[in-house]
């Protein structure tokens, strides 16, 4: 019974807001919106849950004395911190927005300036290997790098037009097919869930 | 209400193409999950590492880690995030029959709840119900980059077996890859963003690229999945089919 229930709610929902999509109909619009409104409530409970798994799962690396558990500690405090400042000033506050500002956007600058170099140390695992695909990719890799130098032409004179082949023909055709064929998975895997094919939520 | 086609009742402007485009894909949806009762399935690398990673794995009872990027449930990436669901819950399942230790990352609230929901459904379906679940879900943070680094941090903590990623993902990929890497751990990748693919070619054993990922319920054992995989077969040589005369309309026409 609460499956079929699940799986009723689902599908009209689905259908209400693909029909709101197709058609203009005040009633329909209206429909249309409270299931997103829903949808967006939802989220936000979600969140919460979202907050106790994180408090749960720190709290009992805390309390069980695991080896990183100055880690969690670090990470529930911080994260009490945030609440409480948010409860007691507000989001907009100077005091909320120096904490983003001045913490959490330099740490997050510091980790995302890391990938430069593990991106370089995985190239560096890929062209080791002993492949057809290694190969393409060194070979490809080396000719936009150099064709990428002011004066490039001066090396070969097919190398900068080469360069702009390689990006608007197998580049462009490759990102397509794959944009395509997520775009048709997508269709499929919707219409799964529209005709109680597969019911995850149930 | 001035949006409609002239003509039309309710249809808004620039949604007919669409719709039937809809219509479409509804009817060979309709017919394929209809004609399909057994199909072969073609081999794809990524598919068939996995199943043998996922074996071995289940065998040693070593521990699977899963991360379902940094998707969500009601956006633009649910697709991504449904497609790793469908993976945990076939790993869930394995988890409740033999035993194994399995861990499963998430960036977004409502994944988590979908996750646990998945967890707990398979605890219930099992002939052992009363038994604690090995399995253990984990909502990291819903940035990207805090989640990639929380997960590479996971992954050095926990040292699993086996290290599956599928969802969404960008170039913050390369934190989790690298982890694992160093590590030595079998990982298996997919997404549909075609940078995050760049990355997840030289970092993961096998990479499962685009529409891959949505074909991984039919690869696992879910007749259900069978229809909607052959859907996608026809709909892309129908749309291969329309390119090429295109392609050749336009060049001959000029």
């Amino acid at each position: 019974m609460r499956k079929a229930l699940a799986a009723i709610v689902a599908t009209v929902a689905g259908l209400a807001i693909l029909i709101d999509f197709f058609v203009e109909h005040p009633i329909v619009d209206a429909v249309g919106g409270i299931l997103i409104d829903g949808a967006l409530i939802i989220a936000g409970c979600a969140l919460l849950l979202g907050l106790l798994n994180l408090l749960a799962v720190h709290g009992r690396r805390i309390q069980e004395r695991q080896g990183d558990r100055m880690l969690s500690l670090a990470l529930v405090v911080s994260l009490l911190v945030t609440l409480l400042l948010g409860r007691a000033s507000g989001p907009g506050s100077t005091s909320f927005r120096w904490m983003f500002q001045y913490v959490y956007y330099p740490i997050q600058a510091t980790i995302g300036s890391l990938l430069a170099f593990f991106v370089v140390t995985a190239a560096y695992r890929a062209f080791r290997l002993h492949t057809l695909e290694a190969v393409v990719l060194t070979g490809v890799s080396v000719i936009v790098l150099l064709a990428q130098i002011p004066g490039s032409e001066k090396l070969w004179t097919y190398l900068p037009p080469l360069r702009e082949w390689i990006f608007s023909v197998p580049v462009t055709s490759g990102m397509r097919g794959i944009i395509m064929g997520t775009a048709l998975g997508t269709i499929t895997t919707g219409l799964r869930l529209l005709f109680w094919v597969d019911q995850p939520y149930a | 209400m001035e949006n409609r086609i002239p003509g039309s009742t309710w249809i808004a402007e620039g949604q007919m193409v669409p719709l039937l485009v809809l219509c479409i894909c509804v009817i060979t949806f309709v017919i394929a999950t209809w004609l399909t009762r057994r199909r072969r399935l073609r081999p794809i690398p990524g598919m068939v590492l996995l199943r043998f990673l996922l074996s071995q794995a289940i065998e040693a009872r070593s521990r699977i880690h899963l991360a379902l990027g940094s998707g969500q449930i009601g956006g633009c990436s649910t697709i991504e995030t449904m497609a790793g669901l469908t993976l945990l819950d076939y790993l869930a399942k394995q988890s409740v029959l033999c035993d194994i230790p399995l861990t499963v990352s998430v960036a977004d609230p409502t994944t988590l709840a979908a996750a646990q929901g998945i967890l707990r459904r398979s605890v219930e379906q099992s002939e052992h119900s009363d038994s604690l679940p090995s399995a253990s879900v984990h909502f990291i943070a819903p940035d990207p980059i805090a989640y990639a680094s929380g997960v590479a941090h996971l992954i050095e903590r926990e040292n699993p077996a086996l290290d599956v990623l599928i969802g969404t993902y960008g170039p913050e990929y390369m934190l989790i890859g690298e982890a694992g890497a160093r590590r030595d751990v079998s990982q298996v990748a997919g997404t549909t963003s075609p940078e995050a693919l760049a990355l997840m070619y030289p970092t993961a054993d096998e990479t499962l690229v685009g529409e891959e990922i949505f074909a991984l319920g039919s690869y696992l054992d879910c007749p259900a999945h069978l229809g909607s995989l052959m859907t996608e077969d026809v709909l892309r040589i129908i749309t291969a089919g329309l390119i090429l005369i295109g392609v050749l309309f336009c060049s001959l026409r000029s």
